[in-house]
């Protein structure tokens, strides 16, 4: 986590604070508490179990349970393969394992140098655009294998532009 | 925006906020509206169709004729003469300013000629009466 | 009366904007400009027109021209040449896939030309960001007319009489919801919106959201007149950040125009709503997993009875309805229930919308009269499969349902046809599949889909689910056993009667209605080791054969470097390739790089 942590915590708590009431709370804190941190690591999640009063094994049960939250930091690039029925139809297993091969990693990690996340999303409910991957929230829509090397390219062109 | 307090006060809200939509909602359903066509293309830009397309839409939107739409289309909709002669693909029909009016399932329209600011105050009160005249 | 002499209208769903709509906007804007007739012209963002396929769309009124696939760089042509001088931009309009003839009006292509739209009425056609738009449409006259001219029952009783059924999965009819809910005296109840939208491939209740938000709102207010509740929730996906926007946007309206808040229009009748975002579980489709979700928890589902109407949200009475069943609502009330019952079956009355998507042409978003049969939906709206290729099946209801085959596509879909072939109409999705697709290994995606998403809660769909997906996973591989098929199917009975909720009562029918319908197919995996339709990767192997020219470009793409010229002489004396069956990784990376007219490499 980063130098200015506490400027986060205290945002976080702001909004704890400014709820109408905690009850029933604990879910959109937590979109709140990733919206701010990116993502929920221990510190974080005992943090909202002492805010809201509850243990924090109960947070930790509810942020598993929902495939929105994550635990983990997420890489610079985010690569997310739409793998909705209608995109797995049109070839999406094909583009995610392009990617896998590619970027040397497996789906629904990151890769260690940070520099990538691969996901498989549930529906974007682009289905028209079959198969659909988003790329840093940009969205390519019908892509074939042959797309995926310049797709990396572009972003790592990008990065070195900075 | 103050609160509508009731029943009545949306109703006048809607008859204010048709005007955003009823465009819409008369072009969906082609078969009950007048079509008044304004033929512009390439010879009417230069001899002030577009001088004819603003009257006659004002004239419309005065008139307040909802089931009117005034459209604008290519000339070659309103060229009656095929032979004129061309020059640079364009005809030379001699008639400028052309309007023509497509009354409710009727397949042949009324054609109109040079048709200017005064033309066009006629023309559509003219549609006016007639439309006036099949609703009664 | 109107204020500019053209509007135009862009699609603004999430679709069009994956396929750069914004862009459009913003030309479309500067091109204007450049020709100084910006004033002339009112640009609406709409919500979405359906045909996904073809955006982003583009409607001009007044004279209705329908625009395809419109890009930025367009713009200025439609503009210079359309709206200035009336000529048609040709190469912009939709071309019939049949006699090749440019489409004007949307009602002249077979996409809407069957198609009848009530849930999505104003989809398309309204600003889905400006409250005017839906009044202006006789938006919130419902509402009113509920609270001035109709009594609790009454409104009850319309929507009983229109034999409304929840679109949302099982078709529980709406009115007799809405009874139990009034029934139950309570001084607090509720009203949930369920927009958790998590069947893969369907996005009706987004395109809703996101087109004619006000609907939602409308109808749910009428709800809580109906069964006494001042409070409503709206459950939406936290994936569709556009629906969750324009929904608080037409939330924040309808509060400032008093549709919304305390005494609205005067009756004494108090309601609010507000927006709660799930967090990504299927199971919250499940109305009480959602009320656990809504408190906070865990999404596991609840023991029913005592049913929601009884006890929900915090124990207190609680109605939830779908968002699709919600828009049908104020129309309902406007138009009377006789209006409504003259479209559809006589078990299902009215319209139903599909998310139409998968190896189809026409890949959108449709609504029509309940009882169309398949074969409509798919030859006739659908355009039928591209690329030459035959039919195979159509999945409706996502993870929940079944896959139908060829010889029912002449039934006309209705919540209690599609029952009785082994599917469900669920929330509406419908993918469709060519000869390419393997059923087995589909039954498998939906599987692995609700091993994933199973709470965990019940034993059968844990455990039964995740046993029935090792099976369909070993016969993917080559590894199936004859009574494997046997298994599946008492395991799939088992987990159907035992489970406790919808997603473990239907979970199996994905499996079951492929094994009914498609047991060759498993037959070839199990007794045979082959893969028909060649999409199971381990019963599948590339081979270069005589034909190979040596050209060295299947080599060239190979990611593992299993090509080699090892083979025999081409007549030029160089060596043909080979595929090295044990490096290879079935990735078919070679298969497009041989020219067509070679056709060396075949799959087996």
């Amino acid at each position: 986590m980063e130098k200015n942590e506490k400027a986060l915590f205290a945002e976080l708590d702001a909004h704890i604070d400014a709820l109408p009431s905690k009850q029933g709370a604990l879910i959109s804190v937590l979109h709140k508490a990733q919206d701010i941190f990116g993502y929920l690591p221990r510190e974080v999640q005992t943090h909202v179990a002492q805010k809201l009063d509850i243990p924090a094994s109960k947070v930790y049960g509810v942020l598993t349970f929902y495939s929105f939250f994550t635990m983990t930091q997420k890489g610079k690039n985010r690569v997310n393969v739409c793998m909705g029925t209608a995109c797995f139809v049109r070839g999406a297993d094909k583009i995610l394992h392009k990617f896998e091969r590619d970027l040397n990693m497996k789906a629904n990690t990151t890769s260690e140098d940070g520099l990538w996340s691969l996901d498989a999303l549930r529906c974007i409910g682009a289905c028209g655009l079959a198969p659909i991957i988003t790329v840093n929230g940009k969205s390519h829509g019908r892509l074939v294998e042959d797309d995926v090397t310049g797709i990396i390219e572009a972003c790592l062109a990008e990065e070195g532009g900075k | 925006m103050a609160k509508v307090n009731s029943r009545e006060e949306l109703k006048a809200l809607r008859e204010k906020y048709r005007d955003n939509v009823v465009m819409r909602l008369v072009s969906d359903d082609q078969k009950t509206r007048t079509e008044i066509y304004v033929a512009i293309g390439n010879c009417g830009m230069e001899s002030g169709a577009r001088d004819t397309l603003k009257a006659i839409f004002d004239e419309v939107n005065a008139a307040r004729l909802e089931k009117v739409s005034v459209i604008v289309s290519d000339c070659s909709k309103g060229c009656d003469d095929a032979d004129a002669p061309k020059v640079d693909g364009l005809f030379l029909c001699g008639h400028d300013r052309m309007v023509d009016v497509y009354f409710p399932g009727e397949e042949q329209p009324l054609r109109y000629k040079d048709v200017d600011a005064a033309k066009a105050k006629e023309i559509v009160s003219g549609i006016a009466v007639r439309l006036e005249a099949a609703h009664a | 009366m109107h204020k500019t002499r053209l509007q135009i209208l862009i699609c603004g769903g999430t679709g069009c904007i994956s396929s750069g709509c914004l862009d459009v906007e913003e030309q479309l804007i500067a091109s204007l400009e450049k020709h100084g007739i910006r004033d002339e012209v009112t640009i609406i963002k709409a919500g979405c027109f359906g045909f996904c396929e073809q955006g982003p769309i583009v409607k001009v009124y007044p004279d209705n021209t329908f625009y395809v696939k419109v890009h930025g760089d367009d713009c200025d042509e439609l503009v210079s040449e359309h709206l200035l001088k009336g000529k048609h931009v040709d190469r912009l309009l939709f071309k019939s896939p049949i006699t090749g003839e440019s489409c004007h009006h949307h009602m002249d292509m077979a996409f809407y030309k069957t198609q009848l739209r009530i849930a999505l009425m104003h989809c398309g056609m309204v600003d889905p960001e400006n409250i005017e738009d839906y009044i202006g449409v006789g938006g919130y006259e419902a509402l009113a007319k509920c609270l001035t001219e109709y009594t609790q029952q009454e409104i009850i009783d319309v929507v009983k009489a229109s034999g409304l059924r929840g679109r949302g999965g099982a078709g529980f009819p709406t009115g007799n919801k809405w009874q139990f809910g009034l029934n139950n005296q309570n001084d607090k109840k509720y009203i949930i919106c369920n927009a958790d939208e998590g069947d893969p491939g369907a996005f009706m209740d987004r395109s809703i959201m996101e087109g004619d938000p006000h609907a939602v709102i409308e109808a749910m207010a009428i709800a809580g007149r109906a069964i006494g509740a001042d409070e409503g929730v709206v459950y939406i996906r936290a994936e569709y950040p556009l629906a969750v926007n324009r929904l608080r946007i037409a939330i924040a309206q309808a509060e400032k125009y008093g549709m919304l808040g305390d005494n609205i229009m005067n009756s004494g009748f108090n309601f609010r709503v507000r927006v709660n975002l799930g967090a990504g579980a299927f199971v919250c489709g499940e109305e009480t997993a959602l009320i656990n979700s809504l408190e906070g928890k865990r999404g596991e589902p609840r023991l029913r009875p005592p049913f929601p109407a009884q006890k929900g949200l915090w124990n207190q009475p609680t109605v939830n309805c779908n968002v699709e069943t919600y828009a049908c609502i104020p129309l309902i009330i406007n138009r009377g229930p006789e209006w409504f019952k003259q479209y559809g079956t006589e078990k299902s009355p009215g319209t139903k919308v599909f998310a139409l998507a998968g190896k189809i042409n026409n890949v959108g978003l449709i609504e029509v009269p309940m009882g169309t049969t398949l074969r409509e939906v798919i030859f006739e709206i659908g355009g039928g499969i591209p690329k030459g290729k035959k039919f195979k099946a159509i999945q409706t209801g996502g993870p929940s349902g079944g896959c139908i085959c060829e010889k029912h596509l002449d039934v006309g879909v209705d919540f209690d046809t599609l029952t009785s072939i082994g599917s469900m109409m669920g929330s509406g999705g419908m993918i469709v599949m060519d000869e390419d697709d393997c059923m087995v290994n589909i039954a498998k995606f939906y599987l692995e889909f609700t091993v994933e998403e199973s709470c965990g809660k019940c034993t059968p769909c844990r455990i039964g689910n995740t046993r029935m997906y090792e099976i369909l996973d070993r016969i993917t591989k080559g590894k199936g056993k004859p009574e494997d098929l046997v298994e599946l199917r008492e395991l799939g009975q088992t987990i159907k009667d035992a489970s406790l909720c919808g997603l473990g009562n239907t979970a199996p029918n994905p499996v079951l209605s492929t094994l009914n319908y498609f047991m060759d197919e498993y037959e070839a995996h199990v007794l045979h080791g082959k893969c028909p339709a060649g999409a199971c990767k381990d019963l599948v192997n590339f081979v270069i054969t005589d034909k190979c020219i040596a050209c060295s470009l299947c080599a060239k793409v190979c990611p593992v470097n299993c090509i080699h010229p090892t083979g025999s002489e081409t007549p030029n004396g160089k060596k043909r390739f080979v595929i090295d069956h044990e490096a290879c990784i079935k990735c078919g990376a070679c298969l497009p790089k041989c020219p067509p007219k070679i056709g060396a490499i075949i799959k087996e």
